[in-house]
C-alpha cells in the first residue's frame, strides 16, 4: 500500500539506496514496524503535556570564548588520498 | 560467582585482587596479562568477542612504561575491553560497520582517557551490532559473537563483544554503551554484571552516537565490585559534553557490601513480569525477590499501564535520532572512500552509504527519516516525545515511594543464533524491560540472578536518577559471595 | 499596483567579534589560514564528538536582538536542520526553528531606514543562531571545468546570525540601504566587521506582480544586492510582459557576470526534518542577563544620527547617510573635530567620497585610509583659503579614492584654482591697482618686476606658480607698451 513509493522518497531524503529487487520484503518489515509505532496513536494526551526531548536536567555546560588546540585534518588521512594541498577532495558539487 | 568454562582461576581475578597482588609483586601483572592472552588464544577464534585485539607485545610495552613511571592507579593494570563505538586514538573504531572499517580516530573518548589515567589498559575493541543497532550482536558487519555458555546462542546485544570478553575472561572488565538495553541485555545473557548509569553521569564525548538522548557509557564486569570500580573512574563532569552532570567523582565502591545500607523499599512493576515473560525466568526472578525479602527489604507490586507504550515510544525516538546521527557518514572525511574525480557528490554519497551500511541500519535510518518527515512529525516524533514525558513522570512519582524497582532484564533466555534476527518485532521485543529506563534517563544494573538449563538469567534493578549507590548495594545482595 | 515588487531578505552575519567557533574552541578567524588547519573533532563532525556552546555567542545574539527591537526568547533552543552537502561536516546544520513549539533566539523587531530622504520601517520576522558551513573551492579556475571540488572546513562552525525580514522592501535601492543599515547596527554593537569578505551574506526573496517568490542566493554585499535585485526584477517583469509565467525557484547570483541563474540541482526544499538537538538541551535565558546587556548597549545608528545632526549642525538626511557606515561616521566625527567645518566634511564624504568608493568597488575602510583625516583636513583648508574651487575639490576626492593621491601632490602639480590663469590674472589686476607706483617703476625698469611678483605671491600665500605669475605680469606690462 504505497510503501514502495514511500521507501523511494525516504531513500532520496536520507541518501540510503535500497536494493530494489528486495524492496518488497523491506516494505513488509517497515510496515510491520510502523504498525508497532502506531500503537501510540491510541493514547489521548492532554494538551498541556510538554514533549520531553532529554532527561538531562542539570546545568548545561557552556564554553568560554578562548582558543584551545586545533588539530588539523592530516591525521584523518594516513594514506594521503583524501587531501590535496590541505584541501579535502570532494566529488563535483555542480 | 559462576564462570563459563573458558575462564581459569588466574584469568578471572577481580580488579581489587589484581591491584593487591601487583602491589606485592609487580611481575604478577605480566603473569596475569599472559594468562588472559592464553585464554584469548584458545577461545577467541570461536567466540569472536573482539573486532580489534591489540597484540600482547604492545600491551606489555605499555604496561612496562606505566610500571616504570611507578603508579598503576586504582585500576591496577586491569585489561579493559572497549566497545568499538567508543573512540580510541590510534586504534581503529569501526562501530561494527563496513562504513568505518579503517577509521582510526585522532582522539580518545573522555571515558578512555579516564581509564588510561587510572591505570587501565585498553586490550582491544569489542564486537557489536552495527552502530549499536541490535540486541544480539548478529548485526555486526564482520561476524557474530557467540555466547560462552552455549555456543549455539547469541550473547545479546548490542554490546555482545564486551560482555563476552568479560564473561569468558578475555578481559578484566569492559566499557560498553546502552541506548535501550545494550549493556544490560548482554550482561544478562552472559552472566555478567552491567550497569547503565543515570543520563549525564558518564561523559558521552567520544561515544559514537546512536540515540543521543538515550545513550550512556557504562561498565560490564564479572562482579558488582569491578563494575563499581570502573564506574568510580569513568563517572564525573566533563566540560566537553553539554549533557554532563556537575557531580562529584567516584565513591561507588563503598556501596558494594553484603548487607543492606538502608531499609530498602523495592517495587515490582506488574507489567514487567506478566505478559510475554518466560515461565522459567519468572521462577528465578521470584527466588531473587524471596532472597531480598530475607535481607529485610520490602518488596511491593505496582501497576504502570503506560509501559505498554514504551517500545514504540523508544523506537520512534531512537530511530529519529539515529537517522540524524548517521547522516555524517558519507565517506568524504573518514570511513570507506570512493574515487571522487568526475563524479557528482550525490552519486558518491549514495554509493558509499549503500555499501557502508547494513540492512538493519538502513531500516532504522529510513524509519527515522519517516517519523521526522513533514506531515508525520507530529503524529510520531512529537507524540512519542510527549509519551516519553508521561513515562518519565510516572517513574518520578513511583520513586517518591520506593528506593528502587526490580524486574527480569530480559523476558527470555538468550535466543539461538538466527532465531530472532529475521523478525524485527521479535528482535525489538527483547528490549521490552530495558527501554523504559533509557526513556526516563534512569540508572539500572543487570546482575546474575540464577541459572536455567545452564544458561544465566539476569535481574534488573533500577532507581531514581543518581541512585547508582543503592543499585550496587542491592545488586551485591543478590550476587552474594566473593569476587575472584 | 499590479507590478508591485515584494522583497524579503535572509541575512547571514558571521559573529566576527568572537575569538572561537560556536560549538568548539577552534579559532574563528580563518581568513588567510591554510585550509583545514583550525579544525578539531567537533567542527569536523568526527564520530563521537559533541558540541558545547560558546556562551559569548549567546550574549552577542541577545545584543543584536535588542538593537533590532526584537523579543528575546526565554530559552535558547537548538535544532538540527538536515541536508547533505560536502561543505556540511555532519550533514546537518545546528540551527533554530519556529514550529512545533520550538523557538528562535528572538522574534519580531524592526529597522528604520531612510531612502533618498523618505523614511520607512522594515519589520524583522526572526533571528536565528546557527553554525556556518565550510567552503568549497575548485582546482581549476572554472567550476564546470573541474573534475572534483576542494573543501576547506576552517569556516565550518563559525557562529552565524540569520536575520530574516518580512517582505517589506519595495525597491532594490531600499534593500541595499536596509542591508547597509543592518551592517552598521552590527558594527556599532561590535558584533561583526561586515567589511570582511563573506562576513555578511544575503539571500533575497523577490516577487513581482503577485507572482511566485524567487529566492536568490549567494549575494555578498549591499551593492551586489541592489544589482542582483535590479537584474532579477527586470528578468521577472520581462517574462510577465511577454505573457509567460515566472517559476517558483531558487537562483544564484553570479557576481562576475552580473546575472542570476537557476540552481541546476533541485534541492529537496522543505524536507529538512528539523528536530531539537539532543546534544544541546535548552538553555534558560535569564531576564537579568538580557537587562544587563540592554543596559550596556552602545550608541546605535539612529541615536547617533540624532546626536551628530545636533552636535555638528548637519542635516538629518546627511546624518542618516553617515551612520549607514560606522567607520565613515567615525571618520566624519574625527575629521570634523580636527579640521572643523563639519558641513563641508559631511558633504565631501557623502556626495563625493561614497560615490567614488562605489564606482571604484573600493570598500569604505580602504577608501577611508586613502582619504585620511589628514588629507580631508588639507582639502578643507585649501577650499577655505580659495586654493581649490568646489569643482577642483571633487577632483581631489576622486583622485584620492581612486589613485591614492595626496592633496599636496595634486597641488604641487598645479591642480589649484591659482593654477588657472584667470585666477592669477585677477590677483595681478588687484596688485596693479594697489601699487600704481611699482607698476610705473616696472614699466621703466624690468628688474622692478620682481616686486610685483612678490606682491602676487604674498596675496596667494606663496601658492601660485612664480613662473606663471612672472609671465602674466610681463604680458600685462606689455599691454602698457613695455618690452
Amino acid at each position: 500500500m504505497g510503501w514502495e513509493k514511500t521507501i523511494k522518497h525516504l531513500s532520496t531524503l536520507a541518501l540510503v539506496d535500497v536494493d530494489m529487487s528486495r524492496v518488497g520484503s523491506l516494505a513488509r518489515d517497515l510496515e510491520k514496524i510502523v504498525e508497532m509505532f502506531n500503537k501510540i496513536a491510541e493514547l489521548n494526551i492532554p494538551e498541556e503535556v510538554e514533549p520531553l526531548y532529554t532527561t538531562f536536567f542539570g546545568e548545561i555546560n557552556v564554553g568560554e570564548d578562548n582558543e584551545l588546540e586545533s588539530m588539523g585534518i592530516g591525521e584523518l588521512d594516513p594514506s594521503g588520498k583524501r587531501l590535496e594541498s590541505g584541501y579535502l577532495k570532494s566529488p563535483k558539487t555542480l | 560467582m559462576t564462570l563459563p568454562p573458558q575462564c581459569t582461576q588466574l584469568s578471572s581475578i577481580s580488579i581489587k585482587t589484581l591491584r593487591r597482588r601487583v602491589e606485592e609483586d609487580p611481575d604478577f601483572l605480566f603473569k596475569y596479562i599472559e594468562e588472559v592472552y592464553r585464554v584469548i588464544e584458545k577461545y577467541e577464534e570461536r567466540l569472536r568477542a573482539y573486532i580489534t585485539l591489540r597484540p600482547m607485545s604492545d600491551v606489555i610495552r605499555e604496561v612496562e612504561n606505566i610500571v616504570k613511571r611507578g603508579k598503576l592507579g586504582p585500576l591496577g593494570g586491569a585489561l579493559v575491553a572497549v566497545k568499538d563505538n567508543i573512540s580510541t586514538r590510534g586504534i581503529r573504531t569501526t562501530c561494527g560497520s563496513k562504513m568505518l572499517e579503517d577509521y582510526v580516530p585522532p582522539y580518545d573518548a573522555t571515558v578512555v582517557r579516564k581509564i588510561k589515567e587510572s591505570g587501565g589498559i585498553v586490550i582491544g575493541k569489542t564486537n557489536m551490532d552495527e552502530f549499536a543497532m541490535g540486541s544480539t550482536t548478529e548485526n555486526s558487519a564482520f561476524y557474530p559473537t557467540l555466547n560462552p555458555w552455549d555456543l549455539s546462542r547469541v550473547p545479546g546485544g548490542s554490546s555482545g563483544g564486551s560482555a563476552v570478553a568479560v564473561a569468558a575472561c578475555e578481559a578484566t572488565v569492559a566499557l560498553a554503551s546502552d541506548t535501550g538495553g545494550s549493556i544490560r541485555l548482554p550482561a544478562a545473557y552472559t552472566g555478567t554484571v552491567g550497569l547503565k548509569p543515570t543520563y549525564g553521569l558518564v561523559s558521552r564525548y567520544g561515544l559514537v552516537a546512536y540515540g543521543s538522548s538515550l545513550d550512556q557509557v557504562g561498565p560490564i564486569g564479572r562482579c558488582v565490585e569491578d563494575v563499581a570500580a570502573v564506574l568510580d573512574v569513568i563517572s564525573g563532569h566533563d566540560p566537553r559534553d553539554s549533557t554532563s552532570l556537575k557531580v562529584g567523582v567516584g565513591g561507588f565502591e563503598k556501596y558494594v557490601v553484603g548487607s543492606p545500607l538502608k531499609k530498602y523499599r523495592i517495587v515490582v512493576i506488574e507489567e514487567m513480569v506478566s505478559e510475554g515473560v518466560d515461565e522459567k525466568i519468572l521462577k528465578t526472578f521470584n527466588s531473587v525477590v524471596d532472597l531480598l525479602s530475607k535481607h529485610d527489604v520490602t518488596v511491593e507490586f505496582r501497576k504502570m499501564p503506560l509501559l505498554h507504550y514504551s517500545l514504540p515510544t523508544y523506537y520512534i525516538i531512537a530511530m529519529a535520532e539515529a537517522s540524524s546521527n548517521l547522516a555524517r557518514f558519507d565517506g568524504l572525511r573518514y570511513g570507506i572512500r570512493s574515487d571522487v574525480e568526475g563524479k557528482l557528490w550525490v552519486d558518491v554519497y549514495r554509493k558509499i552509504r549503500l555499501a557502508g551500511f547494513g540492512d538493519e541500519v538502513k531500516r532504522r535510518i529510513l524509519l527515522g527519516t519517516y517519523v521526522l518527515s513533514e506531515g508525520l512529525y507530529e503524529g510520531y516524533y512529537l507524540k512519542a516525545a510527549k509519551v516519553r514525558r508521561l513515562i518519565y513522570q510516572e517513574f518520578t512519582k513511583l520513586f517518591k515511594d520506593y528506593d528502587a524497582a526490580i524486574s527480569p532484564t530480559s523476558p527470555t533466555l538468550p535466543p539461538r543464533i538466527s532465531e530472532v534476527i529475521t523478525d524485527p518485532i521479535k528482535l525489538y521485543s527483547l528490549d521490552i524491560d530495558t527501554v523504559p529506563i533509557n526513556l526516563a534517563g534512569l540508572p539500572a544494573i543487570s546482575v546474575p540472578g540464577g541459572f536455567i538449563d545452564g544458561l544465566p538469567v539476569g535481574v534488573q534493578i533500577f532507581g531514581p536518577p543518581l541512585s547508582e549507590g543503592s543499585l550496587l548495594n542491592i545488586a551485591k545482595l543478590i550476587e552474594g559471595g566473593g569476587c575472584g | 499596483m499590479d507590478s508591485e515588487v515584494l522583497i524579503g531578505l535572509e541575512v547571514h552575519v558571521q559573529v566576527t567579534s568572537l575569538r572561537t567557533k560556536l560549538f568548539c574552541r577552534c579559532s574563528s578567524n580563518y581568513r588567510g589560514n591554510p585550509p583545514n588547519t583550525n579544525v578539531c573533532p567537533v567542527c569536523l563532525g568526527l564520530p563521537g564528538s559533541l558540541p558545547v556552546l560558546n556562551k559569548k555567542a549567546l550574549e552577542k545574539a541577545i545584543a543584536v536582538a535588542l538593537a533590532l527591537n526584537s523579543r528575546v526568547s526565554d530559552k535558547l533552543v537548538f535544532v538540527r536542520k538536515h541536508y547533505f552537502y560536502p561543505d556540511l561536516p555532519k550533514n546537518y546544520q545546528v540551527s533554530q526553528y519556529d514550529r512545533y513549539g520550538l523557538t528562535p533566539i528572538a522574534i519580531g523587531g524592526s529597522v528604520a531606514v531612510d531612502v533618498d530622504g523618505s523614511s520607512k520601517v522594515v519589520r524583522i520576522r526572526r533571528i536565528n543562531i546557527e553554525e556556518d558551513t565550510g567552503r568549497i573551492a575548485y582546482p581549476e579556475k572554472s567550476v564546470l571545468g573541474s573534475r572534483y571540488a576542494l573543501v576547506d572546513y576552517n569556516r565550518a562552525g563559525v557562529a552565524l546570525l540569520e536575520i530574516v525580514t518580512e517582505p517589506d522592501l519595495r525597491t532594490p535601492r531600499e534593500a541595499r540601504v536596509f542591508l547597509e543599515k543592518l551592517g552598521s547596527v552590527l558594527e556599532h554593537l561590535e558584533v561583526a566587521d561586515t567589511s570582511l569578505e563573506g562576513a555578511m551574506r544575503a539571500d533575497a526573496n523577490v516577487s513581482v506582480a503577485g507572482g511566485p517568490r524567487v529566492e536568490i542566493k549567494n549575494i555578498g554585499s549591499p551593492k551586489d544586492l541592489e544589482k542582483a535585485l535590479n537584474y532579477e526584477i527586470a528578468r521577472q517583469l520581462n517574462i510577465v510582459k511577454s505573457g509567460g509565467t515566472v517559476e517558483r525557484e531558487t537562483r544564484h547570483w553570479i557576481k562576475e557576470r552580473g546575472i542570476t541563474v537557476a540552481s541546476r540541482v533541485k534541492e529537496l526544499e522543505g524536507e529538512y526534518r528539523y528536530f531539537p538537538d539532543p546534544d544541546l538541551p535548552p538553555i534558560p535565558i535569564g531576564r537579568e542577563l538580557v537587562e544587563a546587556i540592554a543596559k550596556s548597549l552602545p550608541e546605535l545608528p539612529d541615536q547617533r544620527a540624532r546626536r551628530i545632526a545636533r552636535e555638528y549642525g548637519i542635516g538629518d538626511y546627511m546624518a542618516s547617510v553617515l551612520v549607514l557606515h560606522k567607520k565613515l561616521c567615525d571618520h566624519f566625527e574625527n575629521a570634523s573635530r580636527v579640521c572643523g567645518n563639519p558641513k563641508l566634511v559631511s558633504s565631501i564624504l557623502i556626495n563625493e567620497f561614497l560615490r567614488w568608493v562605489d564606482e571604484a568597488g573600493v570598500d569604505v575602510p580602504s577608501g577611508i585610509t586613502r582619504l585620511s583625516t589628514d588629507r580631508l583636513c588639507k582639502l578643507v583648508q585649501y577650499f577655505e583659503s580659495g586654493l581649490v574651487s568646489i569643482k577642483l575639490l571633487k577632483e581631489y576626492v576622486r583622485r584620492a579614492v581612486l589613485e591614492d593621491t595626496s592633496p599636496e601632490e595634486l597641488l604641487s602639480k598645479g591642480l589649484t584654482t591659482l593654477g588657472e590663469e584667470s585666477e592669477i590674472e585677477r590677483v595681478v589686476e588687484e596688485v596693479f591697482r594697489e601699487n600704481p607706483k611699482a607698476v610705473a617703476d616696472a614699466i621703466r625698469d624690468p628688474k622692478a618686476v620682481n616686486f610685483l611678483v612678490g606682491q602676487v605671491m604674498k596675496k596667494t600665500r606663496g601658492r601660485a606658480d612664480p613662473k606663471l605669475v612672472n609671465e602674466i605680469i610681463r604680458r600685462r606690462l606689455a599691454e602698457y607698451g613695455v618690452k
